[in-house]
């Protein structure tokens, strides 16, 4: 049962990467395509961890795959903003139809 | 004050030991090493780091964390749904808004989770207004984003983190700067 879950994990996994591939050549400018990469990074890297958290054979290995998913959940926002921003920065063009909105 | 030092070299000793190979005797010693010298090193950061764990705190954190999963599934996917068969469409918005959110750590926090959940990236975040300028898929995402139930959350964390502030006692330094803050090169009122 654990194994079946585990494998599901994996497949849901697997399924968020190949959304993000695909979606990398339907948007339309680097701001957008960030968001399809996100699919991956955030849900696609989760799933692994948790399919992994299911399998693992000890307490020790569960706490390490924690600390990893924390650090990606932590590091890969950063770079994410970091990137955005210099294409900001540098004039990277926005999709023809981007709206401002004001909340 | 050596209590929190104390603290922080477990802090840091402990996961050196979660991420180390083995325990034996070498990698013990060059841990010991590590933190000994982390600790000197980030010794300005020792006046804010907690020496005891509250409960409530812990349930605020996991609530907040509880938010982020369940909307990053649900992001997830709507970002999906609009990759593959286009509905909603792609539509770009540009969003400005200003969280009601007061510390640095608070808004970074959250500047995590918009762009950890798909569909929403933080671009910038001005430190002196505490806007946020961020980029969303579609007009529905940032209208969710502008009510997303997780601002009240850190915001409930904050004045928390406010209430024990102003109930420890004295750390013996001229201005109170959060961990995140002095990061971010905050200063104290006289500019030090």
């Amino acid at each position: 049962m654990i194994r079946f879950l585990a494998n599901l994990c994996f497949a849901g996994s697997f399924i968020s990467f190949a959304i993000t591939t695909f979606g990398l050549f339907r948007v339309p400018d680097a701001y957008n395509r960030m968001h399809a990469v996100s699919v991956a990074d955030s849900m696609g890297v989760g799933l692994a961890v948790l399919g992994l958290l299911l399998l693992s054979p000890s307490w020790a290995v569960r706490i390490k795959l924690v600390v990893v998913l924390a650090l990606f959940w932590i590091i890969n926002p950063a770079t994410s903003h970091v990137v955005l921003k210099a294409g900001m920065v540098r004039g990277e063009p926005l999709a023809a139809g981007t709206k401002a909105m004001k909340g | 004050m050596h209590r929190r030092y104390f603290v922080l070299f477990l802090l840091l000793f402990g996961f050196w030991l979660v991420i180390a190979a083995e325990a034996d005797l070498e990698h013990l010693l060059v841990g010991v090493v590590v933190a000994m010298a982390t600790v000197w090193l980030w010794r300005g950061l020792v006046p804010n780091v907690p020496i005891s764990l509250s409960a409530r705190g812990l349930l605020l954190f996991g609530r907040c964390l509880w938010t982020l999963i369940w909307s990053i599934v649900d992001s997830s996917i709507s970002v999906a749904k609009t990759l593959l068969f286009g509905k909603p469409p792609v539509e770009p918005v540009m969003l400005t808004v200003r969280p009601a959110l007061e510390t640095n750590w608070g808004r970074v926090f959250l500047a995590n989770c918009i762009t950890l959940t798909p569909g929403s990236v933080t671009i910038d975040v001005d430190p002196e207004t505490g806007v946020f300028i961020v980029h969303a898929l579609n007009p529905e995402i940032a209208a969710g984003l502008c009510s997303w139930k997780i601002i009240d959350e850190i915001r409930a964390l904050e004045l928390f983190g406010k209430e024990r502030t102003a109930n420890a006692p004295a750390s013996g330094r001229p201005y109170r700067v959060d961990s995140v803050g002095a990061l971010a090169g905050d200063h104290g009122p006289d500019g030090s």
